[in-house]
């Protein structure tokens, strides 16, 4: 039986150690150095505390409530898992590809000769193989930002709110959570109407479409690598390479991507994620079920006896 | 925490040490021997140090260290990892492994993923140690980013490289042992080193007085900025498919090689 007090202790201290050790060195440097500098810039290592608050604040709660080491998810689980850490790869794709689609039909037309006057097929299919083995390298950047959110936020929240209610509150904090670096530009540019609030708005909504499946990732899995991928490969750039299927929109470096423009051509992948929340719901209902049933039976085992 | 990577991971924990801190080390080193230099009186200390401020005015010295740092760390870490099979080559722990419930499979896997892990880890300590470099470069010499080169990508090809080779020399050291699984793998790559140092300085090369390597500086700038013909990067994506693929292929082979091996081993 779960202490829903306790465990709503746990994830308050969690999340005020995620917000502080990423906050406080990022608005220090936001405000010493300038966003430029310290994130793009020379001073990059100093990006690490950010990267890695989350990460160090699942360490530091679980050490100071002696809350111990199981369901870290801290492993491999490669043995019957090998799908997901494929599917950590193709979900960034799949969203590329569903997005660039829906900007072709929402705000241009279907024009395949400048579709292949901007990219021959051989440099599309390249450009994919050549990611699709690179990317996932760059995983331990984004594994400080999973093993905190999924590894530990998650799990706490779950019991807490229900898989909905994680969807949904875990995207705002994960959203909120990337402040510092959205009021800088970090994520749609300084250039909008409603900036900064309308940015971090479209940003907790992408962190809430993102995070169900790297929820849903890392619950299969029972790992945190395949989310760190995925992460990684959003953050490389994989759904990018759908830019190949946008046409009609005039020349793309100087197509204008506002933020609701972004957000209606994400519509497909939006219903997508609704679909993997309802398909966790659903699982966890049966594992609820099956817990039940696993416990009646022992309790009728022990009165029988 | 139990299993067969935990049982590699505790026996050979100065190998994480060392993937993970070669890189940052010679960079300590490397500043620690200029620092050494500046203050003394030795001739042949002060002539080192001589042409580490030239180099250091003309902008040269940081990526000089930046290129060492990548380089001997993926060299170390290719060296010693193969330890790890050095250390098990005895007929008790071969027919062991044989009857343990994971068996085989189960103790090459671990072996696999622990050298995985190694060439990772390598590959962000140089990672990281470049942005060291970087804010170095940024607060001794002034640089601006833009003037500063990332090899990144060259990280990335020295990580599959490594992956490459391993997936070679792997089945060889399983099937004949480490001593002539390592004289065979020294042979085949000290020939193809020797060669090609051998052609470079005494073979016919294209252009003039380095004119040469100036062109293959050139050709690896337009590479990584995505200028290079279509055809590299597609041989590039096929290098480093095969290699995921073949690593898993080489495991399979390897697990098919133990027990010959095993009969092989002297004690």
């Amino acid at each position: 039986m779960i202490n829903k007090k306790l465990e709503l202790k746990r994830l308050l201290l969690f999340l005020l150690f995620a917000f502080g050790i990423a906050w406080i060195p990022a608005m220090i440097l936001n405000r010493t150095l300038g966003y430029e500098k310290w994130f793009n810039g020379p001073y990059a290592i100093l990006c690490l505390p950010l990267l890695y608050g989350p990460a160090l604040a699942n360490i530091l709660t679980r050490i100071i409530t002696k809350e111990g080491w199981e369901n870290s998810l801290f492993h491999f689980n490669f043995k019957g898992h090998i799908r997901y850490y494929i599917l950590a790869i193709l979900f960034p794709f799949l969203q590329g590809l569903l997005s660039s689609i829906a900007t072709t039909l929402i705000y241009g037309h279907w024009d395949f000769h400048e579709m292949f006057e901007r990219q021959s097929l051989s440099d599309y299919f390249g450009s994919i193989l050549l990611m699709f083995a690179m990317a996932p390298l760059f995983a331990w950047n984004t594994f400080g930002e999973e093993f905190g959110w999924r590894a530990y936020m998650n799990q706490k929240m779950e019991p807490l709110l229900g898989t909905t209610g994680t969807v949904i509150v875990g995207g705002i904090i994960w959203g909120v959570w990337h402040a510092p670096l959205t009021i800088e530009g970090h994520n749609f540019g300084t250039d909008y109407w409603g900036f900064p609030w309308l940015g971090i708005v479209g940003m907790s909504i992408f962190c809430m479409v993102m995070g169900v499946f790297l929820m849903w990732l890392t619950k299969k899995s029972g790992s945190i690598f395949p989310a760190a991928i995925m992460h990684a490969c959003n953050n490389a750039g994989i759904p990018q390479l759908n830019n190949f299927f946008i046409s009609g929109v005039g020349d793309l470096e100087k197509y204008d991507h506002t933020i609701p423009k972004d957000l209606i051509c994400m519509i497909p992948y939006i219903i997508l994620a609704a679909i993997f929340t309802v398909i966790m719901t659903r699982d966890r209902k049966k594992q609820k079920a099956a817990a039940i049933s696993e416990q009646s039976e022992i309790n009728g085992a022990e009165v029988s006896a | 925490m139990t299993g067969l990577i935990y049982k590699e991971v505790r026996q050979n924990r100065l190998m994480f040490w060392t993937a993970g801190f070669t890189a940052p080390i010679c960079l300590l080193v490397y500043i620690a021997m200029m620092l050494l230099a500046s203050i003394s009186d030795d001739t042949a200390f002060q002539t080192i140090y001589a042409e580490f401020a030239m180099t250091t005015e003309s902008g040269l010295s940081l990526p000089l260290i930046q290129f060492y740092s990548c380089f001997f760390p993926f060299i170390m870490i290719g060296l010693i990892s193969l330890h790890l099979f050095a250390q098990d080559e005895t007929k008790k722990w071969g027919y062991f492994t044989a009857s343990h419930p994971k068996g085989i499979s189960g103790a090459l896997y671990a072996k696999y993923v622990l050298i995985f892990m190694l060439s990772v880890l390598v590959f962000v300590s140089v990672s990281l140690t470049e942005e060291i470099i970087f804010l170095l470069d940024h607060l001794i010499l002034g640089k601006k980013m833009e003037d500063m080169q990332s090899y990144q990508m060259i990280y990335i090809i020295l990580f599959f490289f490594q992956i490459f080779l391993r997936m070679g020399d792997i089945p060889f050291i399983v099937r004949f042992g480490k001593k002539r699984g390592e004289t065979l793998k020294v042979v085949l790559v000290s020939g193809i080193f020797m060669g090609a140092i051998i052609y470079v300085l005494f073979g016919p090369l294209p252009g003039e007085e380095g004119e040469f390597f100036i062109r293959i500086y050139d050709w690896w700038q337009s590479f990584i900025q995505g200028a290079a013909q279509d055809w590299v990067y597609f041989l590039l994506a096929g290098f480093l498919w095969l290699t995921i693929i073949g690593y898993y292929v080489s495991y399979k082979l390897s697990c098919k090689l133990y027990l010959k091996g095993v009969e092989q081993y002297d004690k």
